[in-house]
């Protein structure tokens, strides 16, 4: 072993101790020790919490659309969302008192894009993991089966009255029939007309 | 802040030249490192030239001391670099291909690259076969394609799967990888004293 290569392997060894001991002195959690849904969990958003918010008017609300197809896009949108990929998100100035939310496809995309806008200087952001998709079952085509206990009931009738707001169709399923989730997105997708409040 | 191109920094077309640049100067330290030389990778199989384990164990040494430090720098966010989602018999079936390949050929598909850029006959012998496996494989994909999906596990890497911190697999990789250069140091030495 030359001289150079016993340096770098003395490098190599410091380096790597410091590690272990960084990891095991409590610090800051990396990131790789838990898979990146876990990491982005505490600022989850649901369809139906969004739907809320911009029925309420929230303030300061931001919707950010992270899929990189532009034509998916524009063929179909969350209300007052603008197209932002995730090589783009560069272009959005963090604004003190903003609220970001940020949906994609339903892949991991909303998550990347959560890390970006937070290394980024955004303070809070909110991410809808399920994307599109959930706001096509649980906004526009929100559906409760037949046997539905009572609790179910009124809390459908809540959605419901979200659901028309935006010109949704909530439908109680005949018996046996299957669920709004199970009739395929992109079939909900081809069959939704805008229509109802419009931003 | 990286992964550049996540951060939008580098756009697909740079990306792609900057993985050319980086293919190029990979396969200039493999040739300088004497691996486009089948006799040398072969040496590996013989316990009489243990170049290929120093070499790749040092890039994955390189690779992770500098990602975690540079994560915990706040240069690179971790979440946002590619982790090739796992599917474990698929990648077993492959790396037991890979693995015969290998042996029979006496080089892998970067060296092979390298062996047949330096102008060596068995590196192209080497490199028209993968071409042609590369060919056949994708001909053949929709028969095989159940199979390559098989046994999905998603994006996973070893602390996840493990529950252990990250820095703790970065220093064991580490201690293995200083032992491992270590004892194969000395199995080089034993491999060529001379016998009496």
């Amino acid at each position: 072993m030359t001289r150079i290569n016993a340096g770098l392997a003395g490098v190599a060894a410091v380096l790597g101790g410091l590690a272990g001991i960084l990891s095991l002195a409590g610090g800051r959690a990396s990131p790789l020790d838990q898979p990146l849904s876990a990491v982005v969990e505490a600022d989850r958003l649901s369809a139906l919490e969004l739907a809320t918010w911009l029925r309420d008017r929230k303030p300061n609300l931001t919707i950010l659309d992270v899929r990189p197809d532009s034509a998916a896009f524009e063929e179909f949108r969350l209300p007052r969302a603008r197209h932002a990929p995730l090589a783009e998100l560069r272009t959005v100035a963090p604004e003190p008192g903003t609220t970001l939310v940020v949906y994609g496809d339903g892949s991991d995309l909303a998550g990347r894009a959560w890390v970006v806008l937070k290394a980024l200087g955004h303070d809070t952001i909110r991410v809808m993991p399920d994307g599109v998709g959930d706001w096509l079952v649980a906004i526009l085509n929100p559906t409760l089966p037949s046997d539905a206990p009572p609790e179910a009931r009124d809390a459908f009738a809540a959605q419901a009255e979200l659901s028309r707001y935006f010109g949704g169709l909530p439908r109680i399923l005949r018996p046996g029939e299957r669920t709004g989730s199970d009739t395929g997105r992109a079939a909900l997708l081809r069959n939704t007309v805008r229509r109802g409040c419009a931003f | 802040m990286a992964p550049l191109t996540e951060f939008g920094y580098v756009g697909p077309s740079a990306g792609l030249l900057v993985a050319l640049g980086l293919g190029l100067a990979f396969g200039f330290f493999l040739e300088r490192g004497g691996l486009g030389n089948a006799v040398k990778l072969a040496g590996q199989f013989y316990f009489t030239d243990l170049t290929v384990f120093k070499v790749m164990f040092a890039a994955i040494v390189t690779a992770m001391l500098g990602l975690f430090w540079l994560a915990a720098a706040g240069v690179v966010r971790l979440p946002l670099v590619f982790v090739p989602p796992t599917f474990v018999l698929p990648q077993l079936a492959g790396g037991l291909v890979f693995g015969v390949g290998f042996v029979v050929g006496g080089l892998c598909p970067g060296t092979s690259c390298v062996s047949a850029s330096s102008g060596r006959l068995d590196g192209i012998a080497v490199l028209v076969g993968m071409v042609g496996g590369i060919v056949i494989f994708n001909e053949a994909f929709p028969l095989i394609e159940a199979f390559y999906r098989a046994t999905p596990l998603g994006s996973l890497t070893i602390p996840q799967a493990l529950g252990v911190p990250h820095g703790v697999v970065v220093a064991a990789t580490v201690a293995a990888a200083l032992l491992g250069f270590a004892a194969a140091e000395r199995i080089e030495r034993r491999a060529v004293a001379p016998r009496g």
